[in-house]
């Protein structure tokens, strides 16, 4: 794809990739660097890299704490629903997205406007299915009210993805005599897949971070997600900054880390499945 | 896209089918009882007792409701012409596949791994008069500066505006998606034709791409107008009401176990929602064929 | 793909598999034969009750070994209430509940539906327990002859505390105006938050009503849910405000405006401000164990409290206690009556004041409960301070709409602090805003 180009162009694209890198990197550099600071160096010198690597505060927290179980729990838990929804919503907006039929809009301005559902009312009833189905402190409770959460954004993120597949690209894939849903799977989903990746990565980071509805549906220690963890130390009357912080790092750099290796994953599966976009 | 195919309904409505149930189990119920109980006296749990359109004319007679709705406006106008811009070049940059460009893709996605309570909190530090960094930074060039970004006016609009102005992944990512799909013999002819990098963008590049931009700006308008936490945790839609916003008037509400009001409120977001939908859907053409 | 079905499937599979919850419909008893009392609570991990409250638990479950044991389960300070509250509306509550969701669900949910345990039945037959709880209570609790909870029976006022290794008062500060502390400070500060919800600073602006006539009354009168204070532009509270303004421009500290609470309370933890306005649950801050969040040379053992201003304390007096919800079969019923019996016990009580500050009116404090408290130079001045003449008021929150609390206040004070407001257009804009969204 690199064309041979004008070096100015090449200089501002590297001023726009730099100011992407640092600008979305330097909130959470300077939260982990503060961890490492106490109390008062934060509130002194903010410049000062910290004067010596303590990891007392990571220790505390994690001490207190059965990290690896919930991590655990948030992975399976986001996972899960995660794959579900989007099998789901992909089938949703593929029709919204290639076909035209009685009621579209109506439903596309519905699933989008759940974006706008003021959450006070979603509690009630919430926990009155969970309760019902008896899935009220199991964590396929959670699973099943997270796949009700990205709904608006897999919309909008899938149905672009799949209206963006031109009609020869997917005729020229086209078996002939292919059911409808077969059209869908061998055809679609896979040229539709870079949009997959970015609603499934959104939708896994919405249910990884989710912290309302797990403290809600969950109270034992076994089905205990991390940030419902991590709320244990932010507590109403705590000003210590240095924990706070190591904590933040702690609900952080997880995501992270399972960012960086599924976006390997995500890849190795595109090439391996060796469909040409 | 397709046109009206009779035999291919069952299947359509079929596909639909468990995206209509989540949305039956999960949003139905809320939203019917938003839009019901926004015509009546509601305390949450005795008889809501019905009252007309009082909420509403209660609510346009809010002296931060024109601002709130000023604000949104002035938030969206921002999002439609820099956020979504800002993601869109940072899309061709991406196209053009620079090395270390998937460095800056891993990088951009960062802030969406982080919550947006966490997030609100970080730049609650990052923007304190006292100790932030940044404050910290403008004195080493001029030891005076005192502004107390998230608590002076104006300076607190701007402040919230940055903690999203430049967290543009998705519609870079959406819209990237959308370039790398354009068949590469219509950038063969073009060059072929004698169109230089800007004309291609313009004429080309751009129009085949409106979909996922115009996916953008709905998607970055609603969440300006659902947008919560990086208010309510740092700013409070104050000082005065300088970041006064629908969501903060919709707590308020809650606050004062005053339901009608609050889900009024609500109500009015979804109709801005739904018009921003409709007018973005026909302004881009969405519902046209792009090839 | 095939490996993508199968894992829908299989996660279909779990999902239609009954998995066991949290009911209170069956008596669960442990190995020793003791019956389970599994109860939901905040005062955990990090929170500043935990450090009574889990020790508590441990020596209730020692005194009662193989009769009942009390399982504490974790939950979020800010989750608990909603979890109650759904729990209730399910029935299926477990069997210890402290406090109530909030009032309008008590009165339209809980009382009418007859959610609850009537306490009287086991109060009734102990005399002793009963004369310690505090009357304007129990008939705040008391609903058709039948009684929702009880409290403790302690007042443990909030008021301020004071650096003195920076500041010494020449007489207590209770006996001082606000015009004569502001005189006697000096340079030294004091700390104010008016992020978050504000609430350091509505303690100190809660005091400056209670010293006005008819102050108390207002904040008293206002405590009732369909009867929150709306009417800011009363000269009681305008004449607090313009107080409030003055108090916080001249000795305010530097970070007052944005503070969120960590802010203020390590302005006052770092040796910079000298005063702090906060309840008694911050009494643990100063022990020995928390000095590795101290810095710049702060000691907590140089910390004093002292009444506010004018003689002054807050505490609400009409709160809602331990209950036991109505599914909680009898046996176990019983059990969590032994626990709230046994929180309530005299020994138990004067642990707690130890812990925590306050005075129990009613309990004639043992001698060595005395001379333990002697010992804490804080809490000894603490509760010297607060004496028969001393004014104890609701907090303001207690008294004005949830929105004003929770949302207003801090929204519009950095205009008053700046100057931008004058104290009687504060007062005129909260006024507005409390009347937009009255039901």
């Amino acid at each position: 794809m690199v064309e041979k180009k004008n070096p100015i162009i090449y200089i501002l694209m590297y001023i726009v990739l730099a100011f992407v890198i640092v600008v979305s990197l330097f909130p959470l550099l300077w939260v982990i660097m503060s961890s490492f600071k106490t109390n008062a160096e934060i509130l002194s010198s903010p410049f000062t890299l910290p004067t010596a690597i303590n990891f007392q505060p990571y220790l505390h927290v994690l001490n207190t704490n059965n990290f690896a179980q919930f991590g655990i729990n948030s992975f399976v838990i986001a996972t899960t629903a995660t794959f579900i929804s989007l099998f789901i919503y992909s089938m949703g907006a593929y029709v919204i997205a290639k076909y035209n039929f009685p009621g579209k809009s109506i439903f596309f301005s519905l699933f989008v406007i759940t974006m706008l559902v003021p959450g006070h009312t979603r509690t009630q009833p919430i926990f009155s299915i969970v309760m019902n189905l008896r899935l009220y402190d199991t964590r396929q409770g959670l699973i099943l009210v997270y796949l009700s959460g990205g709904m608006a954004m897999c919309m909008f993120v899938l149905r672009a993805a799949f209206a963006s597949i031109p009609k020869e690209m997917a005729e020229a894939a086209t078996i002939d005599g292919a059911g409808f849903f077969r059209t869908f799977w061998q055809m679609h989903l896979p040229l539709a897949r870079s949009g997959l990746a970015t609603a499934g990565i959104l939708m896994f980071l919405g249910n990884w971070n989710e912290y309302y509805f797990a403290a809600l549906l969950t109270i034992s220690p076994r089905n205990r997600t991390l940030p419902y963890a991590l709320a244990f130390f932010n507590e109403a009357f705590a000003y210590d900054y240095t924990r706070m912080f190591a904590a933040l790092t702690l609900a952080i750099l997880p995501g992270i880390i399972i960012y960086i290796f599924s976006q390997e994953q995500v890849r190795m599966s595109v090439v391996s499945s060796g469909v040409k976009g | 896209m397709k046109k009206l195919e009779r035999r291919n309904l069952p299947w359509i409505y079929l596909f639909l089918l468990p995206t209509i149930l989540i949305f039956a189990l999960f949003y139905c119920w809320p939203i019917i009882q938003v839009v019901g109980t926004s015509f009546t006296r509601w305390n949450g749990f005795s008889r809501p007792a019905f009252i007309g359109i009082d909420n509403y004319t209660r609510l346009f007679n809010m002296s931060s409701f024109m601002v709130a709705l000023r604000n949104i406006a002035l938030w969206s106008l921002i999002a439609m012409t820099f956020h979504v811009w800002f993601g869109v070049l940072v899309a061709l940059v991406f196209f053009k596949q620079p090395p270390g460009w998937k460095i800056a893709r891993a990088a951009f996605m960062v802030p969406m791994v982080i919550s947006s309570a966490a997030w609100a909190m970080i730049y609650r530090f990052i923007f304190n008069n006292e100790f932030g960094i940044l404050n910290n930074i403008i004195r080493i060039f001029n030891p005076d500066f005192n502004v107390n970004w998230f608590f002076q006016s104006p300076a607190s609009f701007w402040a919230i505006t940055f903690t999203w102005l430049f967290y543009a992944v998705i519609i870079s990512l959406v819209v990237l998606a959308d370039l790398m799909a354009i068949p590469s013999e219509i950038h063969e002819a073009a060059r072929i034709d004698g169109a230089g990098g800007w004309q291609t963008l313009r004429m080309i590049d751009m129009p085949l791409c409106r979909f996922s931009i115009g996916t953008s700006i709905i998607m970055s308008i609603t969440s300006r107008i659902s947008m919560f936490e990086a208010i309510a945790l740092t700013s409070r839609g104050g000082p005065g009401n300088t970041t006064m916003s629908l969501s903060i008037i919709l707590v308020r509400g809650i606050s004062d176990r005053n339901f009608g009001v609050a889900n009024a409120t609500a109500v009015v977001m979804f109709v801005m929602g739904i018009a921003v939908l409709l007018i973005i859907n026909r302004l881009f053409r969405m519902n046209e064929s792009v090839y | 793909m095939k490996r993508l079905l199968a894992l829908i499937l299989a996660t279909a599979l779990c999902l239609s598999a009954l998995s066991g919850c949290l009911t209170q419909d069956t008596v669960t008893t442990d190995a020793d034969g003791a019956i389970v009392l599994t109860i939901p609570h905040y005062k955990v991990g990090a929170n500043v009750g935990a450090r009574f409250f889990l020790p508590q638990v441990e020596r209730f479950n020692e005194l009662y070994a193989g009769v009942y044991r009390v399982e504490v389960m974790e939950v979020p300070n800010d989750m608990y209430q909603d979890q109650m509250r759904q729990l209730a509306i399910q029935n299926q509550l477990p069997p210890l509940v402290e406090g109530v969701p909030d009032e309008i669900f008590l009165l339209e949910y809980l009382i009418p539906n007859n959610r609850f345990y009537d306490l009287n039945q086991w109060l009734d037959n102990e005399p002793e327990l009963r004369a310690l709880l505090l009357d304007a209570n129990i008939e705040h609790n008391t609903f058709d002859g039948k009684l929702l909870s009880v409290t403790y029976p302690v007042v443990r006022p909030a008021t301020l505390y004071y650096n003195e290794t920076l500041f010494q008062p020449s007489k207590p500060i209770g006996e001082m105006s606000w015009d004569e502390l502001l005189e006697e400070l000096g340079d030294n500060t004091l700390a104010f938050m008016t992020s978050e919800n504000a609430w350091t600073t509505m303690i100190a602006l809660t005091s400056m009503i209670a010293v006005q006539p008819g102050g108390p009354e207002l904040l008293f009168n206002h405590l009732p849910d369909d009867n929150k204070f709306v009417e800011f532009t009363n000269p009681i509270f305008v004449n607090a405000i313009t107080q409030l303004q003055r108090v916080i421009q001249t000795a305010g500290h530097g970070n007052t405006v944005g503070a969120a609470y960590a802010d203020a309370a390590n302005a006052f933890f770092s040796n910079n401000a000298a005063m702090i306005f906060n309840g008694p649950w911050m009494i643990g801050d100063f022990n020995a164990d928390a000095a590795d969040r101290w810095s710049n040379g702060f000691d907590g053992a140089n910390v004093r409290s002292n009444a506010m201003p004018g003689n002054v304390g807050l505490d609400n007096p009409l709160g809602y206690g331990w209950w036991i919800p109505a599914n909680t079969p009898p046996e176990a019923a019983e059990g969590a009556w032994a626990f709230i019996s046994f929180m309530m016990s005299a020994n138990e009580l004067e642990l707690y004041m130890l812990a925590e500050g306050g005075t129990a009116p009613n309990l004639d404090e043992s001698a060595e409960f005395l001379a333990a408290r002697a010992e804490n130079a804080l809490l000894h001045q603490y509760m010297g301070s607060i004496n028969s003449e001393t004014i104890v008021v609701p907090y303001l929150w207690n008294s004005a709409p949830g929105s004003i609390a929770d949302i207003e206040f801090g929204r519009l004070l950095p205009l008053l602090i700046d100057g931008t407001l004058t104290p009687e257009e504060f007062c005129q804009q909260l006024e507005t805003s409390a009347r937009e969204t009255m039901r």
